[in-house]
């Protein structure tokens, strides 16, 4: 298939910025598996990232600030044929939406979630965000920030996520080959992209990151969790980024145990048989 | 007319609720209209709690002005309720609690060792309720069968011995009775109607309601008073396939559900007060979506947590007006218990047929009370989604303007055919715009939904056709439609369709003096009504977090009138 079939409208991000490698990526990878874009749902949050589903052509939910994953839980769930796509930015997901962030990777829906984490809030201009390195200084941080920066990948792996990537936007095939893995695993698969703002960060940009990324060595990831851990913390406290599939683990999904079949809900007949409403009812005599 | 009603008291661990709830369905099964009122604190042990049954020959449900027994675990009982018993009532206490406190001198008093001889028969203070069942037995006219047939079915399932435990502290309660008093005066109860009644709580009708209209998705949290329906479509959900999810929050909880509604499913949330505030940006991004969804909003007594056990219909102005934004929705509120099925169903269908959320307003009355009533005939009830995509549809436009403002859904997944959603202002293909004719235009298309809905809106409710009226929306009902043979010229409105109001409702509501009775500080609905019919409504409100009992709203009604 052409990648062109899943050009939406025309981007709106700043030239450079790091949110087009991820767009990218994910048009190749629709294209190379040959993924209708009628069963492709992107839910978004809102941020630069959530732009995102307005650029591709395949079905599209931009929801609230923080909610992406609720919603794309409950998309999956309404139809396990889908493929779900949460894209988010880190304020998005580990700021208002943290707390779906941490259950959703205790839940295991099958739904990809990238996070396009540029330690910046961009669309508001410039404020700090949870992923912003101590001492860095934005419109809301004159004097520096404070608090100590979260790292997406450490929290995935500790909250019982089952595919865990880090990828950066400055290695497109590197997200692609991540993209493409996560497309095949059956879970959460969670991807925290480093994707550069080029107009309000300008500590972590392109080079900045290259200078500090430790690529994995095993192509699929390690398989034990307290190992994966140990490796993200360890490069965490070198101020260095641990990339590509990072840990992968085959746990059973939320569709597994909560789904009587693979039949879309929406295909499903809503009546139900009178006998069986009566039954209910008649617990109460 | 026969009627009778009862109270336990005492504190929360006592067993005021398994054993008012056996008494509850014996009356039920006798073929008498039954109703509770539970008076619980939000605590788990050791605070003064009430559990009121009433039963009746006629449908009356309202909480009872006056009871025939009281029966009294704890002093507290005593000093909070005597005074509500009937003149020459019947107060059954536990001898211990009997100390300095003064005794209405008209009382038949009965004082019963329970502590004593739980402490001498099990060896610890437990089984008090079986022995009250015991006790109560000796004051009716129903066969000791029947409650032995019920405590049969309560423990039964616990096991043998907690069953023999339990039908040997009922003998207990009974011989003690026969043994100690002589002479007493049994309740004559009508003849036994065979029925096939059910007693149930407002929660479960809902539940099951949703079941039978198509819901399919449900996610929720728990929260005192909407908790139940979470609970029971736990068990049952999955039985149809469907899906429930006890998520994180409310706010997960809300866009979950708007997720399985753009996604093509009938989906629901149930909530009360403080987990309906954190809905608020959901609703608002359901009705901006053209989302169907249905919000249950079991009202309790607030603001903030407020009292979580506690009654209150204060939630009407938040239903109504919450949220930020220009929206489109719809709310109902069901006035009865045999009203909750239909209006569990209509949510959905308006849901769908309007595309906009629905807030289906219950009150801890309705939702935790259990009331005697009929098997709804559920064929009555259908399932009309509204507007759909028939066929695949390759330029397909999800917001497509048209004259009624209702564009054709589709599901998510449905071949060659894409759909963009968003909670920005968007086009009609759903990509975002700021575009200002074409905002405009927007807005108009949302709204233009609810001068449709108007006409759709349940009916009014009319008693009687007297001069003066009184209109009322919720379960408040209950309590004013006991007292229209009170009074000449009246005429009750009860209002179902809380927003948009039917049009129709100004002509209805033209007399001489109106007066609005509901049960929150601010004369919520009041508001609503004056503004419908431009002039003043004398108010009638209560937020102490207990509904009107017809005795006081008698009295109150009585000098609206002629004051």
């Amino acid at each position: 298939m052409n990648e062109k079939i899943y050009e939406g409208k025309k981007p709106g991000w700043c030239p450079g910025c790091g949110d087009y490698a991820v767009l990218n990526a994910l048009k190749k990878v629709f294209a190379k598996n040959k993924i209708p874009p009628s069963k492709i749902v992107i839910v978004s949050g809102i941020g630069c990232s959530g732009k995102l589903g307005d650029y591709v052509a395949t079905n599209s939910i931009h929801t609230l600030h923080g909610r992406v994953l609720p919603v794309a839980t409950a998309v999956k769930l309404s139809n396990p044929e889908l493929i779900v796509i949460g894209a988010s930015g880190d304020g998005d997901t580990y700021a208002i939406g943290l707390s779906h962030f941490i259950h959703s990777c205790r839940r295991n829906p099958e739904i990809i979630h990238i996070v396009m984490n540029n330690q910046v809030y961009g669309l508001t201009k410039g404020q700090f965000s949870p992923t912003s390195l101590k001492g860095f200084v934005s419109t809301s941080t004159p004097y520096g920030v404070f608090e100590e920066p979260v790292d997406g990948v450490l929290l995935a792996l500790e909250s019982g996520a089952t595919f865990v990537a880090r990828g950066f936007s400055g290695d497109v095939e590197g997200l692609v080959k991540i993209f493409e893995r996560a497309l095949n695993h059956k879970g959460f698969s969670f991807i925290d992209v480093l994707s550069p703002c080029v107009t309000f960060n300008r500590l972590n940009t392109y080079e900045w990151f290259k200078e500090r990324i430790i690529k994995m060595e095993e192509p699929f990831g390690i398989r034990y969790l307290p190992r994966a851990i140990r490796f993200v913390r360890e490069a965490w406290e070198e101020g260095r980024f641990l990339t590509g599939i990072i840990y992968e683990v085959k746990k059973p999904t939320l569709s597994d145990l909560i789904l009587k079949d693979k039949v879309p809900l929406v295909k499903k007949s809503l009546e139900i048989n009178k006998q069986e409403v009566l039954e209910m009812f008649s617990i109460f005599k | 007319m026969f009627e009778i009603s009862l109270r336990i008291g005492g504190e929360a661990g006592d067993g005021a609720l398994t054993a008012g709830n056996i008494i509850a369905k014996i009356f039920s099964r006798y073929g008498l209209y039954v109703s509770t009122y539970k008076d619980f604190p939000s605590q788990i042990r050791g605070i003064h709690t009430n559990y009121t049954i009433r039963a009746s020959s006629l449908k009356r449900f309202s909480r009872p002005s006056k009871i025939d027994f009281l029966f009294a675990f704890d002093e507290k009982s005593i000093i909070f309720h005597q005074h509500e018993i009937k003149e020459n009532g019947i107060l059954i206490a536990e001898e211990k609690i009997l100390g300095d406190t003064k005794l209405r001198k008209d009382l038949k008093i009965f004082k019963i060792p329970f502590l004593q001889i739980t402490l001498k028969e099990f060896k610890k203070e437990i089984y008090k309720n079986s022995i009250l069942l015991g006790v109560f037995s000796c004051f009716v006219e129903i066969d000791e069968e029947n409650f032995i047939n019920l405590l049969e079915e309560t423990y039964g399932r616990k096991g043998k011995e907690v069953l023999e435990k339990n039908l040997l502290a009922f003998k207990i309660g009974r011989n003690f009775v026969n043994e100690n008093f002589k002479d007493i005066e049994k309740i004559k109860f009508p003849e036994k109607k065979e029925n096939d009644n059910i007693l149930i709580s407002g929660n479960e009708i809902c539940a099951i309601s949703a079941i039978y209209s198509g819901c399919r998705f449900f996610s929720g949290y728990p929260i005192t008073p909407a908790t139940e329906i979470l609970e029971f479509l736990s068990k049952f959900m999955p039985k149809f396939g469907g899906v429930i999810l006890q998520v994180e929050d409310e706010i997960a909880a809300i866009n979950a559900a708007v997720g399985a509604g753009i996604a093509g499913i009938r989906a629901m949330t149930a909530t009360s007060g403080p987990g309906f505030s954190l809905m608020t940006e959901g609703i608002s991004y359901a009705s901006m979506t053209e989302t169907p969804v249905v919000i249950v909003d079991s009202q309790r007594a607030g603001p903030s947590t407020g009292m979580p056990t506690k009654f209150e219909q204060s939630d009407l102005f938040h239903a109504v007006f919450g949220g930020h934004g220009d929206f489109p929705r719809c709310v109902l509120a069901p006035s009865h218990p045999e009203e909750i099925f239909e209006f569990t169903n209509l949510s959905f269908n308006i849901a769908e047929k309007y595309q906009i959320p629905v807030i289906l307003l219950l009150d801890q009355f309705l939702s935790q009370n259990l009331f005697t009533i009929k098997i709804p005939e559920i064929e009555k009830f259908k399932i009309e989604r509204g507007e759909f995509l028939q066929e695949p549809q390759r330029e397909y436009k999800r917001f497509s303007f048209n004259e009624n403002g209702i564009s054709k859904r589709t599901y998510l997944g449905m071949d060659e055919t894409i759909f963009h959603i968003t909670g920005v202002e968007h086009d009609e293909e759903g990509h975002i715009t700021t575009y200002a004719p074409l905002r405009k235009k927007m807005n108009e298309k949302r709204f233009l939904k609810i001068e449709n809905l108007k006409r759709e809106m349940p009916e009014e409710i009319v008693l009687g056709d007297g001069e003066n009226i009184i209109v009322t929306w919720g379960s408040t009902r209950l309590a004013v439609e006991e007292i229209i043979d009170d009074f000449k010229n009246l005429k009750i409105v009860i209002v179902r369709g809380i927003y948009p109001l039917r049009e129709n409702l100004k002509e209805i509501l033209k007399g001489k003096k109106i007066i609005c009775v509901e049960q929150n500080l601010q004369g919520q609905f009041s508001f609503l009504i004056e503004k419908l019919i431009k002039r003043e409504v004398i108010k009638i409100l209560k937020y102490s977090g207990r509904p009107f009992h017809p005795e006081e709203l008698k009295e109150k009604i009585g000098r609206a009138l002629y004051e």
